[in-house]
């Protein structure tokens, strides 16, 4: 078992432990697999640490897998982007605001 | 349907006993601070009866935010090395602290980042030549700018829980969510809330008007030349600070970068509009906004040290 950030994880890992909410409801169950939806509710509840089985797949130890994943986080934050400013698409200042965070992020994916 | 909530909110922020209430030695400290007769080693000698406070500001003190070069481990000396803006600033955040980590996490991170912002903000603004603006100050008032969210978490809780579904499902900013579901803003509710508490109009007037920008801009019948420059080049005469205009649009501007960059959750997801005045007031140009929203980025890596 191992503590990863929501960040780095990816689909095909498997909980290692129950996901619980302030509340006291599970949101999911240890031995789930991973899929992007799912990594996405967990975010929304801004869940910062999830604990996964050491023999899930998807690895980061793996190069490959490793370079795929930075790519798919980096899409997830661009859209995550055009979300959040869907309300203000016609208005000039935050159209130029939202494409300097465009670039921040893709600069800091592409160090 | 909209709830009439008016009286039964304002009934909770007037019952202090129900409230997130200051400790008491805070509570006096801030008294002290008005007064600047008080010397600083009382002041020391009366924190280190808090002693979580105590450890607090010492954390705080410490972290790289800050940045002196050594360790302080003495609470007087920290308290000349900071002045008491910043340690106002502080005492605001560690009273807040724990009770908004507990309730709502990404609250917390939003309300640092945004004060982190604001701070920034007011450096450049200030740019090393005057003080026009008390940097501390808008940290502070940013820190607390949402405080009336926390109290509708904590005592309308269906309420509050019920805005956030309806701001995913349809779409909106909080602001606009919340008022289909409620008579009173959290903006006002925080401006009430820091009123009980007494801190002063610098700090409630941002809180009040952090989403109605505009509203304060014209209620004061504002200069269309007052803004920074002006106010630079004309050596601070122009300057008044009793409106707060300005600290209202960092505290504004701070609000809105924080939600455009994603960092934290304060509600709703989706990005306000920055308005053009507030552009205008801080004589902000594109290059200048730029530069301030390529150095915030990287406060999200810093916001762990305040815990």
């Amino acid at each position: 078992m191992k503590r990863i950030k929501i960040e780095n994880a990816s689909e095909g890992n498997m909980l290692a432990r129950n996901i619980v909410l302030e509340n006291g409801i599970v949101l999911l169950s240890k031995k789930t697999i991973l899929t992007k939806s799912l990594i996405n509710q967990i975010k929304k509840q801004n869940i910062f640490f999830i604990y996964i089985e050491n023999n899930s797949e998807g690895y980061e130890e793996d190069d490959i897998t490793c370079i795929n994943k930075k790519i798919i986080e980096k899409e997830n934050n661009l859209s995550a982007i055009e979300e959040r400013f869907v309300l203000v698409e016609d208005i000039k200042l935050m159209e130029n605001i939202k494409n300097i965070i465009k670039e921040i992020i893709v600069k800091e994916y592409s160090d | 349907m909209k709830k009439d909530k008016f009286d039964e909110i304002m009934s909770a922020v007037k019952m202090t006993d129900n409230l997130p209430t200051l400790p008491e030695v805070i509570y006096k400290i801030n008294n002290l601070m008005e007064d600047d007769t008080v010397s600083v080693n009382y002041i020391g000698n009366l924190m280190t009866k808090d002693i979580s406070l105590s450890a607090k500001i010492l954390k705080i003190v410490n972290s790289p935010f800050y940045g002196f070069p050594q360790r302080i481990y003495n609470l007087n000396l920290a308290l000349v090395l900071l002045g008491s803006n910043t340690l106002k600033s502080i005492i605001i955040t560690s009273s807040v602290f724990d009770l908004m980590k507990d309730t709502m996490k990404g609250l917390w991170e939003h309300s640092l980042f945004c004060a982190l912002t604001a701070k920034y903000i007011a450096k450049q603004i200030n740019n090393g030549k005057q003080k026009i603006i008390d940097e501390d100050l808008v940290f502070s008032a940013s820190l607390l700018h949402d405080i009336g969210k926390l109290i509708i978490a904590i005592k309308f809780k269906d309420d509050f829980n019920a805005i956030i579904k309806l701001a995913a499902e349809s779409k909106k900013v909080y602001a606009e969510a919340e008022k289909e579901i409620l008579d009173i803003s959290h903006a006002d509710v925080g401006y009430f809330l820091t009123k009980e508490w007494n801190y002063p109009a610098s700090i409630c007037t941002p809180i009040r008007f952090h989403h109605d920008f505009l509203m304060l801009y014209r209620n004061e019948n504002i200069d269309k030349n007052y803004n920074i420059k002006s106010i630079t080049n004309n050596k601070n005469k122009l300057y008044s600070s009793d409106n707060y205009v300005i600290e209202t649009a960092i505290v504004n501007l701070s609000d809105i970068l924080a939600k455009s960059l994603g960092i934290g959750f304060s509600g709703s997801i989706y990005v306000d509009e920055i308005k053009n005045e507030i552009i205008e007031v801080l004589s902000i140009d594109l290059d200048l906004l730029k530069k301030i929203i390529e150095e915030i980025y990287y406060f999200k890596d810093e916001l762990n040290v305040f815990n």
